[in-house]
């Protein structure tokens, strides 16, 4: 049986960003917190879970993305899931790491804001982190939206990306020079999050303050900056650095905590909000349950 | 029900087979045809969507600026018939639902057209109704159902000529279509109101076995061959004499018109349905 989607699939869905996804399908397997929800997080999320469950028969959750982790919840506690993502790649390499299956989900491929679903329908909506991947200025729309498919009491529950606490700057030199003198360090990924999150969210390089954009530096940037700072490294050295992942330029969105809420209050009633406290890596991942007004 | 398993197998097999298939098995030219200037007519730039994944359809529907949406029970199905359009790069464009087709989560009164190529058929008689219902829900007030379907014969053909036929114009991928049609229109049980490729297999070994020319009886052995890469076993449809299906579908839609290509030998017997909600 050949392989469907191999080599059809680079043509769907063009776009820059998505190619980036394509690069984070291929590793998707490999990848470890805080690229994938901790067991930390994933505690938090069941817990919140469980709140939106109670006098409620039907179970049916509208899931942004194809997070696995998020896929095995679900079918632990037997929702008929509608999943959506733009990309099949991603969904087939996800597909394949669920530890439940669950054979009430729908995959739709397509763009979460251009998608027509049933409205009033979806007890839950959920996503880990995709708010970030919405534009700054379409989160009005988005959460319109959610709100719009999720029954009058429904629930929304997702980890949100907030601005990175910097409480000490650290130059993109600085870090290169970090992991240089210790490499193995940077074995730990949630140690070497942290520090790439402190490099980034102190550097208006990566971190403009426009639409609260950040972007990422791609493998030819980091090594344009090693020629610049008369530096060098293998290419080996910089994908593990760069986590095999940012090929190409990849953007999201992370404002600070305030703005994130001022915004999400307009269309949602805050229940409840956490991270995992057992790394300083996700004090800038909040996760939130909120119901719809 | 539907035998799932089975069923399932012998669908995603569609996309390998499908190169070997042509009309009636899939739509001809002038059947998309009829059914894009009806389109054309009636709506610019219209909301569709398409059940299953058959490129013909999915390729018309770009050709008119369709905003187009196709529903499948596998993403590989979708991700296999794009190599068979015409306009490869618009699937870009298309947004995918895996998801059988009475329970697809489709926003309510959205799309003008709902088009599907001898979808009926493919459900058991007791769930032909839900499916119509379903299509009804998502189609807007006013918006049409276009479909192909399959009117069973009311007496069973010979197989004798048949296969004189094919026999006679030798084994290409023409011919191989029309005869397993042929012989799909035999093997249908008018009482069960179903025809299966099981049955169609077993007529065609059966002559092979009682016929005494030993010559036309090794003839007959590429001809098994084909046919069961063709259709495969395992697979069954659903049909009911048109007064019969007719009856249903205008429980649900006003059939506005019924038109057959005129290009292949078999149109006559596959309608094409113009259903308005």
């Amino acid at each position: 049986m050949p392989d469907l989607f191999s080599s059809k699939i680079k043509m769907k869905k063009s776009a820059k960003n998505i190619q980036a996804w394509k690069s984070v399908s291929d590793v998707w397997g490999s990848l470890k917190p805080p690229l994938r929800p901790s067991p930390g997080e994933i505690k938090i999320y069941e817990r919140f879970l469980k709140k939106t469950l109670s006098n409620n028969s039907s179970r049916r959750a509208l899931l942004f993305g194809a997070t696995p982790e998020l896929r095995d919840l679900l079918a632990k506690y037997k929702f008929e899931v509608t999943l959506i993502d733009v990309n099949p790649a991603m969904v087939k390499a996800t597909t394949k790491l669920l530890k439940r299956k669950n054979h009430r989900e729908k995959i739709i491929i397509g763009d979460w804001l251009k998608i027509k679903l049933p409205q009033n329908y979806y007890d839950l909506a959920m996503g880990d982190h995709i708010i970030g991947n919405v534009n700054f200025k379409k989160w009005n729309h988005f959460f319109s939206l959610v709100t719009k498919l999720l029954t009058k009491n429904g629930y929304f529950l997702t980890n949100v990306q907030l601005s990175f606490p910097v409480k000490r700057s650290l130059a993109f030199k600085n870090l290169i020079k970090l992991y240089i003198k210790n490499p193995k360090r940077f074995n730990d990924t949630e140690y070497k999050w942290q520090m790439l999150y402190q490099m980034m969210y102190s550097d208006k390089k990566f971190c403009g303050n426009h639409d609260y954009m950040i972007t990422w530096p791609a493998i030819p940037q980091i090594q344009k900056e090693l020629k610049l700072m008369n530096m060098s490294m293998d290419i080996k050295q910089i994908a593990q650095l760069a986590d095999y992942i940012y090929v190409k330029e990849f953007k999201y969105c992370s404002p600070p905590r305030a703005i994130f809420e001022k915004i999400f209050k307009k269309y949602f009633k805050i229940v409840s909000s956490d991270i995992n406290r057992q790394h300083p890596v996700y004090q800038s991942y909040r996760i939130y349950l909120a119901e719809n007004h | 029900m539907i035998k799932k398993s089975k069923s399932i197998f012998w669908h995603t097999g569609v996309a390998e087979r499908w190169k070997v298939y042509d009309s009636p098995g899939r739509p001809s030219k002038d059947e998309c045809r009829l059914i894009q200037s009806f389109i054309v007519q009636h709506k610019k730039q219209p909301k569709v969507l398409i059940l299953g994944s058959t490129p013909e359809y999915r390729d018309l529907a770009h050709t008119v600026k369709a905003e187009v949406t196709c529903v499948d029970v596998g993403l590989g199905m979708l991700v296999a018939m794009t190599d068979f359009m015409k306009h490869k790069n618009k699937a870009d464009q298309e947004v995918w639902f895996r998801s059988d087709w009475l329970t697809m989560p489709v926003a309510e009164n959205y799309y003008d057209f709902v088009l599907g190529d001898l979808v009926i058929t493919n459900l058991p008689l007791q769930l032909q109704p839900a499916l119509l219902a379903k299509i009804k829900s998502i189609l807007k007030p006013g918006g049409y159902f276009i479909t192909r379907d399959w009117w069973p014969p009311m007496t069973k053909p010979a197989i004798e000529p048949m296969i004189e036929k094919i026999l006679e114009s030798g084994i290409n991928k023409k011919s191989i279509n029309v005869f397993s049609w042929e012989l799909l229109n035999l093997a249908y049980d008018s009482k069960g109101k179903s025809a299966t490729t099981d049955d169609m297999y077993r007529a065609l070994k059966m002559f092979q076995q009682k016929e005494r020319n030993q010559a036309r009886k090794r003839q007959l052995v590429p001809l098994l061959k084909h046919l069961i890469y063709v259709y495969p076993l395992g697979k069954t449809w659903w049909v009911k004499f048109r007064p019969e299906a007719e009856k249903t579908m205008k429980k649900y839609f006003k059939i506005k018109s019924i038109k057959h290509g005129r290009d292949n030998q078999c149109a006559q017997e596959c309608p094409i349905y113009f259903l308005q909600k």
